[in-house]
């Protein structure tokens, strides 16, 4: 067992006591059902209860290696079909449908604030996916909002949970793109429509380190087409591998 | 998805729930130790019950013993051992006059009379003409200030005798000494005018605090732009936005009370919780990060809730919004009932006597309340009234789409507004006396419209600093607001039965209650449900110990009212009586005298005068009256009921006396008298009294005038006659009991006597 520094000897007991205090007046509860949880329980244990839990379903085993996409009884995936892809992969972490489906909504919409740490969370499901074994990441990158979109909002959901994603992995978050134009928001729009929607959106925020492998982060992925033109901006500059998970694939 | 706070709260983790309940177990158990050993056990053995029943408390209980004991100790240090306690109890010891040096720790408030009064720090205390301190700790006191004008953070020093404050005189008046005591202040100083105090320094204050004070005096004065002052409008706009109501006219928050709309006064959790979404909403708007807005906004959020005078409600909302916006910064959300418990528990830990304080009990139960039953309520009455569920939304037309979204806010109003109504029921019950019906109601008008009073006093305010004539016209808009609030809060008031006074099941035998008014005379006989008073003292009387006496015995309609003499002190207080109770029967002497305010009550009030001199009639079921003197300004009145006998005697003048002397002896004689000694003949008196034979006399004694203050000697001379008396500046109210068993006449004060009136203790009168 490593030996502790004098610096972390002081401030362990310190963290335990934050987090005792946290634990207190911030009691751990379901953030789908709101029943009460263990204190001592951990990882998606310390946010759901098991029955919630068990109805937080994951991706479907038939799916498209590269986009997710449902592909029961299909040998192509109609997502995909005739489709360029700039990223290598996009890895859910579960269905958007059920409780799920709520949480990013209150999210999103409610600017309920305090479902970033639940999301957050499942999102560390999809690092544990057989796509993303054995890879390593220089960065990880949030998909940007318009600064507009953002002061309506009042934060950035993906921005938070690549900060999350960030202090439980240890792979530095880096805000490389920037949203130039505000485009219109995606849901109800079909593929080719999203895609139009998008074009000439994102630029680079700052130069990328050369040979970079990234790690691509928002909410939702429906097409894919957000997370392919951010993946497009860093690709023309430069990155090496990209790769995005987000938290469900609608 | 349910949402947190729409999960039964006994599903939820609510720890600080069982540290609030440990605390609270604690401090009452270290409180009852001062009164009886007995009570602490009791609540110790609940405590212990309750921890109990809660199964899975067991591994917290190392936790809860520790609050526990952490709580009773500090209760202890606050309450039990106090130097403010210790110091009063040692000038009890040493009476004498002390030269006293200390900080003016509060805002001071000026009475009617033009006195200031305000709590001091005390620095320093010695005797008087000695140069030794005996104590230099930080010993609140009250002081009653005479000399130059002062202001908080002055220092002071003064000449004076300690006092303990004086206990409540009447029945059902506010116990001003507790109320003292749980601010830490134990004794007060009343100073001299012809020795005044002097200021020697200024500014020595809290800075935050004195720059409160300043920042409410500045809000204050651009509240009142364009506005008349003082006026009723005037003083809800300044109470709704800043807590202050000791600028509005006399009486009037009364109908706020009767219609349970005193809330609005309080600056509460509505007030604190529309200042922190505006700072949010301005940090925001200048793109301060999120933790900034945060950081920002709580102690921005404090230095509201101190301009407004650290109310226990506001404390409660701005340490709830705190928890609230914290938990934005570490992406976390309480449940709320584990936030309010939290609150609370940390105010205890502030300050322990905060649990005995009505602000506190009401702000905390009205708010459990609404967070445990608000939601149930709402969904039942949207039940009533809503879309089939199994109908798509897109079949409902544009009229039932409307219909149905209003009957939601409605529901959503009439739920925080039924649940608040039972959350104050028992404090409103405990504190008032009293159920408003009418609260359900005026609170679902009241309360928007009193939104309507915040938001446009808050953009006076925001406007005031620049330009005095757009928060003028702001104060004029509120003028409409607010005027409509009153109307619709004296329209509620007004409602037959909306509110009903309750008070201890009556005695099956007739009490009369002589109260002390100082000098002014009233007394309320109660026989069963029946109330009968005779004379209605002055107004300020009314106001200040009548009207709670009524209210604290449940009074809700008053029989009789006989007037024994037309003056205001007799007959001051009915306009009072009036406007609160129902008179059955007023009962005027036939002659209004010269008094102003006696004529302006005979040509206003309806009512009717006393039958032919010496004629007996049925006041109350078993209680007959006799009247003489019924020609004049002034009436003898001869009441008997349960076998006792009281003559009430107005006038002491030898006219008056005269006219007593013709009658005959069986229709003179009483067991009790009452009659103001002060100014009277000792000889005439005395004669009169051989002839009455009573067993007891009652005298109001005036705190002005040498005729109003009988002299020393009546002790000796009424006991050598067999009469016990009662002093009223000894005895406060005295209280006649007619059981037929055991009849007493005892005095409230416990320093006073107390008489058995059965014929084998005539012998034995004497202090109690």
């Amino acid at each position: 067992m490593p030996e502790q520094s004098e610096g972390e000897r002081i401030l362990s007991p310190m963290r335990r006591l934050g987090g005792i205090l946290l634990d207190l007046f911030y009691p751990p509860h379901c953030s789908l059902c709101g029943c009460r949880i263990e204190a001592e329980a951990e990882g998606e244990g310390a946010v759901f209860c098991e029955p919630c839990l068990a109805d937080i379903l994951p991706p479907p085993e038939h799916r498209c290696p590269l986009c997710s996409h449902p592909m029961a009884g299909l040998m192509l995936c109609p997502n995909c079909d005739g489709r360029h892809w700039h990223l290598e992969t996009i890895v859910p972490s579960c269905r958007y449908e059920g409780g799920v489906r709520g949480m990013i909504q209150r999210f999103k919409y409610g600017r309920d604030i305090a479902m970033a740490r639940p999301l957050g969370t499942l999102l560390l499901r999809a690092l544990r996916d057989s796509r993303l074994e054995g890879k390593t990441f220089d960065a990880v990158v949030p998909v940007p909002l318009h600064p507009k979109r953002e002061r309506e909002r009042g934060f950035n959901q993906a921005d938070l949970l690549a900060r999350l994603l960030s202090r439980s992995t240890g792979i530095p978050k880096q805000d490389l793109l920037k949203r130039t134009r505000p485009t219109a928001q995606q849901a109800g729009f079909d593929r080719s429509h999203r895609m139009e929607n998008l074009r000439g959106a994102f630029v680079l925020r700052q130069q990328l380190p050369p040979d970079a492998s990234i790690l691509l982060i928002d909410d939702v992925s429906t097409t894919g087409a957000t997370l392919d033109a951010c993946a497009a901006v860093l690709k023309e500059e430069g990155a090496a591998e990209i790769a995005a998970v987000v938290v469900a694939r609608g | 998805m349910k949402a947190a706070d729409a999960v039964s709260p006994f599903r939820q983790r609510l720890p600080f729930a069982g540290l609030l309940l440990a605390a609270i177990a604690g401090i009452l158990f270290s409180d009852g130790l001062s009164v009886s050993p007995i009570h602490s056990w009791i609540t110790l053995g609940c405590f212990v019950l309750i921890l109990g029943c809660c199964g899975s408390a067991g591994r917290s209980i190392p936790a809860l013993g520790i609050t526990f004991a952490a709580f009773a100790l500090i209760h202890a240090w606050d309450w039990n051992a106090s130097p403010s306690r210790r110091i009063a109890e040692w000038w009890d010891r040493h009476p004498g006059e002390y030269e006293v040096r200390g900080v003016v720790a509060q805002e001071p408030h000026s009475s009617p009379s033009g006195t200031l009064s305000f709590a001091l720090r005390i620095e320093s205390i010695a005797p008087a003409g000695e140069e030794k301190t005996i104590a230099a700790s930080p010993i609140r006191v009250m002081v009653h200030w005479s000399g130059d004008a002062v202001e908080y953070g002055d220092q002071v020093s003064f000449r004076a005798v300690p006092s303990r404050p004086e206990p409540p005189r009447n029945p059902g008046s506010m116990d001003y000494p507790a109320w003292l005591a749980r601010h830490g202040i134990f004794t007060q100083f009343r100073l001299d005018p012809s020795v005044p105090g002097h200021m020697i320094s200024q500014g020595l204050g809290n800075p935050l605090v004195r720059f409160s004070i300043m920042a409410r005096h500045w809000a204050e004065q651009i509240l009142g732009i364009d506005l008349e002052k003082p006026s009723a409008v005037l003083g809800a706009i300044q109470g709704i936005c800043l807590g202050v109501t000791e600028n509005a006219p006399e009486g009037f928050t009364e109908e706020f009370r009767f219609t349970g709309t005193m809330h609005l006064f309080a600056v509460s959790g509505l007030h604190v919780g529309m200042v922190a979404v505006i700072l949010w909403f301005f940090f925001q708007l200048i793109r301060l990060p999120r933790v900034w807005s945060v950081a920002a906004s709580i102690p921005s959020l404090f230095l509201y809730v101190s301009v407004t005078g650290f109310k226990d409600g506001s404390l409660r909302a701005a340490t709830m919004a705190s928890l609230f916006l914290l938990g934005l910064a570490f992406f976390r959300r309480s449940p709320p009932v584990n936030t309010l418990a939290a609150a609370a528990f940390l105010q205890l830990a502030a300050d322990t006597n905060s649990l005995f304080s009505a602000g506190w009990q009401f702000s905390y139960s009205v708010v459990l309340a609404i967070l445990l039953l608000a939601s149930p309520i709402r969904h039942r009455i949207v039940t009533w009234h809503c879309a089939d569920p199994f109908l798509p939304p897109r079949l409902l037309t544009h009229p039932e789409r409307i219909r149905f979204a209003i009957w939601a806010e409605f529901a959503a109003l009439a739920s925080v507004s039924f649940a608040a109504w039972i959350g104050s029921l028992l404090p409103t019950l405990v504190y008032f006396h009293l159920i408003s019906f009418s609260a359900l109601g005026a609170n679902l008008a009241a309360v928007p419209l009193a939104f309507g009073v915040l938001s446009l006093g808050m953009l006076s305010l925001l406007t005031g600093g620049i330009s005095a004539w757009v928060a003028g016209a702001f104060n004029n808009a509120n003028w409409l607001v607010t005027k409509l609030l009153l109307l619709t809060v004296q329209g509620s008031a007004l409602l037959p039965g909306g509110h009903w006074f309750i008070g201890p099941p009556p005695k099956p035998y007739p009490v009369i209650t002589f109260l002390d008014l100082r000098g002014a005379s009233c007394a309320v006989i109660r026989n069963g449900f029946c109330t009968t008073m005779i004379d209605a003292g002055r107004k300020r009387d009314a106001e200040r110990s009548i009207l709670p006496m009524l209210e604290s015995a449940g009074v809700n309609r008053i029989g009789s009212l006989l007037v024994t003499r037309s003056d205001a002190s007799h007959l001051g207080g009915i306009p009072s009586l009036r406007r609160d109770f129902r008179i059955r029967d007023l009962v005027l002497p036939s002659d209004p005298g010269k008094s102003p305010s006696a004529r302006a009550i005979f040509s206003s009030q309806v009512h009717s005068t006393y039958p032919k001199s010496g004629t007996q009639w049925e006041v109350s079921p078993e209680i007959l009256a006799r009247s003489f003197l019924a020609e004049g300004d002034a009436v003898t009145l001869r009441l008997c009921m349960a076998g006792v006998t009281v003559l009430w005697v107005t006038r002491t003048d030898d006219a008056a006396l005269a006219h007593l002397e013709v009658l005959a002896p069986e229709d003179l004689r009483a067991d009790l008298v009452v009659m103001p000694l002060g100014g009277a003949r000792m000889e005439t008196v005395c004669a009169l009294l051989r002839r009455i034979a009573p067993r007891a006399l009652i005298t109001p004694v005036g705190g002005f005038g040498r005729n109003s203050i009988p002299s020393q000697e009546w002790t000796g001379v009424l006991g050598d006659l067999g009469v016990t008396l009662f002093r009223q500046d000894q005895t406060g109210a005295v209280i006649l009991s007619g059981d037929p068993k055991n009849p007493t006449i005892r005095s409230w004060l416990p320093a006073g006597p107390e008489l058995k009136l059965n014929p084998e203790n005539r012998e034995k009168p004497g202090p109690r």
